[in-house]
């Protein structure tokens, strides 16, 4: 039934009829479609279970928040529908123009911008508030999928290929950093995949790798504070049993590993979490946390099912079957960036990364991240519709 | 196409290398739920259940008819938090007006408090009580950042009234004087406990099927006294108090067939609701703390040892000294007046320190002691009021020489005015003493009895016979030849004795007093046993006088409110309409006699000639109906009987002030008024000599002033 050809001129709202599209005659790929929307209903439990208290503080109700969220998740579907019926060699011709515009905005947004806990990330423009960074994400890595694309011919070149793609990654890797650095980290560690799938020289890319954790461990050992932290973590990784941790440090780490062995087989019930008094921000870092303590492990499996579910869909369906290196790249990226993501956030939820304060795709409170990684879904359908082989879909089964 | 694969088959080893994520993310979920899993779903326990007090309501306590005298209150208290998340300042404002519609205060006075505060400042509190209107209005607008407290409060129904039986409590609800005290264990419960939940910000949230222990309320006290008796008491005492001067006084009225204690009045006094408001001093419970040397009324001892024991015979006459004192062993003892031979009951009636302390040296040291010991004397009374002073008796091997002559009078023992009248009841009752108590009845919250408190008998103080045959020398103490004359009500047979003790300060016997009168009434079936006790009483220092006059007016009162108790009419009735006493006329001019028979409305006829009275018919205090004619004898001034510089004292009674004034100067006396209105007690007694220059006590009362005070004594 959701699966309408673009051929019976009878398509569905997301679906494409025959005249809007140029080259490919395919509709988009909506499995994926299908877990980015479980993905958002899970979402929307979590948040309207999780957000009383912040809507306390906010002098506000959960119900108002909810609705709030749910605006942001129709917005995102639109964005999507739109990105996806953008042709994505069209987007590849502006990525340049877009990477620097997004650094226009990362400049302003470290001088104008408002303050977003503790950091000066969102910007208003015309009454709308948003984060710059997320454009700057998309950006870029849409630049970086066509600078690798057009440097295939001379791609092991260290001066003509590498250096000028870090040209393009580093300003923003650093305009980023200066607020959000665990974003800019795996914006980073992206973007070094994405290269070395793009042919770039593993050896500067390890080279590269090396020097930057060197130059990390020099800056680890110049701090008490960050030493400490480090400790924290290890110890946070190594030893479960909470009655060994101080109190204060690991102290979130602890709670949602309360949260997660609460939530047993099939969690404690929709809305019935008791740990979302005792986590930061359990409407958004610590969203996983909820999730598991409400659905259980059966819950938190279904999340982890759905990311790779997307990266599977994204990666050996969507990227294997582009009709050029630039959609494998483009899609690859896309693909990853989401994947990643989840399965950050998800990893400090267990308390195997520390406390990174990413959000969980589609799934977290917050417009912002939303924007972006629907961004990257329209993309990804848009190369769906491109598919190289037609025989190894069912679409015309 | 060689590009393409490439680029495929790296795209391929990232994604092998990114699997490795989730598989390790459930690896941690697995080692989280299964390996850890029972250690932190213990630590969710302690970390979110906790357990609240469910406070339990302290019991209440009633008197004797039932009156509840102590209640519990909840009151309200309102504070704000004005770093809260969600509070506005329009919030704030609007609950300032909310309480000043209820508080009476105005809105500024809150808006001020409220920007004057520190401005880090998270609990401000804008009043302590509030109550429940302003309370439910103020929950239900539900706005952030105020908070409200409940305040159990204790409340005393009748404020000062029996504050020293009651006692008080501090602000935690603990009995810290009194009943209150002494019962607190009974009164306080048992606390309930609630399961709750309990969230990172200290926040409690109560659930459906948390257990839950339910609190064991306070019992309830179901006490001796008498509101009535209680009040009438603690009025009389401060009446008579200020009356006299004395800085302090005390009153204890007790059933002394039961040892149940009616009624127990200090004065000063406090208020219970605020005792930190009073001096701490007012608290003090001194019927039963203060160790005082008895004086006279412990002659009771000497008496009854010495007429059990046969060493005296009431036949037996006893001279003492012209200058009314003597010297025993080298201490001088003194008479409060030269008394002349006396016999036994005379002794005793008129307080002859020399007889008695004579007939107490024909006893031995052990037998007096032993009395003393049966009667009470030298152990607390086991009363269950807090704070209990045992007195002080020295045992027999300790006295010296001049121990047993000063004991029998009531000095060189200290006994707390309780165990002077537990002693006076026990012989009231026919020699029965008997446990004093307050607590009759304790009952739990469905009014089931849970402890019954009897009367308790100690034991029997002496034989039948002895009491019977001293009953009528303790009744002549309350007669107008005994010292207490003044503690005589018309009409009811008291007995009792006086005491007037000699302080001991310092190691030396000062020129203040302790006066007292301990009497129990009707003689016949003894209801009521009341010991008065001041302390240095201004006016006069004889405890007849002082104390007495206190006790006759408690007496009277608390015999009217007794129907058990008989007094004739007419004794009691007062001057209305119909008819009214004849007043005493001898003695004064006709002009002025005229005037008071007409306000009377009493005709006369006129015998003999002269200014002024002489005699009458028929005399003074008979009734006679509204117009009726009485005889009046008139004569000379000279001729009223004077003899030398000593006169006779005249009947003042149902004269008023001004008559009474201008007929003692006439005569070579003065006058001391209490009271104002028509005299109706004086001091000495009428037909009593008294050398001219000294002055003769009057008390009058407002004749529709006691009107109105017989009708609210009926109506309480």
């Amino acid at each position: 039934m959701i699966y309408t050809t673009p051929n019976s001129g009878t398509g569905s709202i997301l679906g494409t009829s025959p005249e809007e599209i140029d080259t490919p005659r395919q509709g988009s790929d909506r499995f994926l479609l299908t877990a980015v929307i479980v993905l958002m209903i899970f979402g929307v439990l979590a948040v309207y279970s999780s957000i009383a208290w912040f809507a306390e503080t906010r002098g506000t109700t959960a119900g108002t928040l909810v609705t709030g969220h749910l605006v942001k998740l129709a917005i995102a579907m639109v964005v999507m529908l739109i990105a996806s019926k953008i042709d994505y060699h069209l987007v590849a011709r502006y990525s340049r123009a877009a990477v620097i515009i997004s650094w226009v905005l990362l400049v302003a947004v470290l001088i104008y911008g408002e303050v977003v806990f503790g950091a000066r990330r969102s910007l208003t423009i015309g009454g709308i508030s948003f984060q710059p960074s997320s454009v700057a994400i998309v950006s870029l890595l849409v630049h970086v999928a066509v600078l690798l694309h057009e440097k295939q011919e001379y791609i092991k070149d260290f001066k003509r290929s590498f250096l000028p793609i870090l040209f393009w990654v580093m300003p923003t890797f650093f305009l980023i950093g200066m607020e959000d650095f665990s974003s800019a980290v795996l914006l980073l560690a992206i973007c070094l995949i994405l290269m070395f799938i793009g042919r770039i020289s593993t050896v500067q890319i390890a080279t590269f790798v090396l020097i930057g954790a060197i130059g990390a461990g020099a800056l680890l050992s110049s701090s008490d504070e960050r030493q400490s932290r480090v400790q924290e973590y290890v110890g946070q990784i190594t030893q479960i049993n909470s009655s060994s941790f101080e109190p204060g440090a690991g102290y979130q780490a602890q709670q949602s590993y309360i949260a997660i062995a609460q939530g047993k087989l099939f969690g404690v019930g929709i809305g019935k979490s008791t740990q979302r008094d005792f986590l930061p921000a359990p409407y958004n870092d610590f969203i996983y946390s909820i999730i598991a303590e409400e659905y259980g492990l059966a819950g938190a499996g279904m999340i982890l099912l759905l990311f790779l579910f997307i990266l599977l869909r994204g990666v050996v369906h969507i990227a294997r079957n582009a009709p050029d290196n630039l959609g494998i790249l483009l899609a690859t990226a896309c693909t990853l960036t989401i994947a990643l993501y989840g399965f950050v956030n998800a990893a400090v939820a267990c308390g195997l990364l520390p406390v990174t304060g990413l959000p969980m795709p589609f799934v977290s409170y917050g417009g912002t991240s939303m924007l972006f990684t629907a961004l990257m879904v329209g993309i990804l359908l848009n190369i769906s519709k491109h598919n190289k082989n037609r025989n190894s879909t069912f679409y015309y089964g | 196409m060689n590009e393409r694969n490439v680029i495929l088959s790296r795209m391929f080893i990232v994604l092998g290398l990114i699997l490795l994520m989730p598989a390790a993310i459930v690896i941690q979920l697995l080692r989280i739920n299964v390996a850890e899993g029972e250690e932190l779903r213990q630590l969710w326990n302690s970390q979110t259940i906790h357990f609240i007090d469910i406070p339990a309501e302290r019991g209440l306590i009633y008197d004797r008819n039932g009156s509840r005298l102590v209640t519990n209150t909840v009151n309200y208290r309102v504070a704000i938090d004005p770093q809260a998340p969600g509070s506005s300042y329009s919030s704030f404002a609007e609950l300032s007006r909310i309480l000043s519609r209820h508080t009476g205060r105005s809105a500024r006075h809150y808006l001020d408090r409220i920007e004057q505060a520190p401005s880090r400042s998270r609990y401000l509190v804008l009043d302590r009580n509030v109550d429940l209107h302003a309370y439910e209005e103020i929950q239900s607008m539900n706005a952030r950042g105020v908070i409200l407290e409940e305040e159990y409060r204790r409340h005393y129904n009748y404020g000062p009234l029996a504050s020293h039986l009651l006692g008080f409590v501090n602000h935690q609800l603990a009995g810290r004087a009194g009943l209150e005290r002494s019962y607190d264990e009974i009164l306080k419960g048992e606390d309930g406990l609630q399961q709750v939940r309990r969230d990172r910000n200290n926040r409690i949230f109560a659930y459906v099927g948390a257990p839950r222990k339910q609190p064991v309320q306070g019992h309830t006290l179901h006490t001796t006294i008498d509101a009535f008796i209680q009040a009438i008491t603690e009025e009389e005492l401060r009446d008579g108090v200020g009356r006299t001067g004395a800085n302090y006084g005390t009153a204890i009225v007790m059933d002394p067939a039961t040892g149940e204690i009616l009624s127990m009045a200090n004065w000063p006094d406090y208020d219970p609701n605020r005792p930190g408001s009073q001096p701490e001093e007012n608290s003090r419970n001194f019927a039963v703390a203060d160790m005082v040397e008895p004086g006279s009324t412990f002659k009771l001892v000497t008496a009854l040892a010495a007429v059990e024991q046969g060493v005296v015979s009431f036949k037996e006459k006893f001279e003492t000294p012209e200058d009314g004192q003597t010297v025993i062993h080298g201490q001088v003892m003194r008479d409060h007046d030269p008394l002349g031979t006396l016999d036994f009951r005379q002794a005793i009636a008129r307080s002859s320190n020399i007889a008695v302390s004579e007939i107490a040296m024909r006893l031995k040291p052990e037998i007096f002691y032993q009395y003393t010991r049966n009667l009470g004397f030298g152990t607390t009374t086991s009363v269950d009021l807090p704070g209990e002073e045992s007195g002080r008796l020295a045992k027999p091997f300790e006295w010296s020489r001049v121990t047993l002559p000063w004991m029998s009078i009531g000095y060189e023992v200290q006994a707390t005015p309780l165990q002077i009248l537990q002693a006076y009841a026990a012989f009231a009752n026919g020699g029965d003493l008997m446990k004093p108590y307050v607590v009759k009845r304790i009952t739990d919250e469905q009014g089931r009895t849970v402890q019954l408190n009897r009367p308790t008998h100690i034991r029997r103080i002496a034989k039948k016979e002895t009491i019977e045959r001293l009953m009528p020398v303790f009744e002549e103490v309350v007669s107008d030849s005994g010292t207490a004359s003044w503690a005589a009500v018309e009409g009811l047979s008291i007995a009792g004795k006086t005491g007037t003790a000699q302080k001991f300060i310092d190691g030396r016997y000062r020129n203040a007093y302790r006066a007292s009168f301990v009497g129990f009434f009707p003689v016949d079936d003894p209801k009521y046993a009341i010991l008065v006790m001041l302390d240095e009483p201004g006016i006069s220092f004889y405890g007849g006088f002082t104390a007495g006059s206190i006790f006759r007016e408690i007496a009277r009162r608390i015999a009217g409110l007794d129907r058990r108790i008989q007094r004739s009419p007419d004794e009691e009735a007062l001057p209305n309409e119909r008819w009214s006493h004849v007043p005493s006329l001898v003695g004064l001019e006709l002009a002025k006699a005229e005037k008071l028979l007409s306000h009377l409305r009493i005709d006369y006829n006129r015998q003999g000639s002269g200014s002024v009275i002489t005699g009458q018919e028929p005399a003074r205090g008979e009734i006679v109906e509204a117009g009726s004619r009485i005889e009046l004898i008139l004569g000379d001034p000279g001729s009223i009987s004077e003899s030398g510089d000593r006169v006779e004292i005249p009947d003042l009674r149902g004269m008023s002030m001004r008559q009474a004034s201008a007929l003692l100067k006439r005569i070579g006396l003065e006058i001391e008024m209490i009271g104002s209105g028509t005299i109706y007690t004086q001091f000495p007694q009428h037909g009593e000599w008294m050398r001219q220059g000294r002055s003769v006590t009057v008390r009058g009362k407002i004749t529709q002033f006691q009107h109105i005070e017989s009708v609210t004594t009926a109506s309480n």
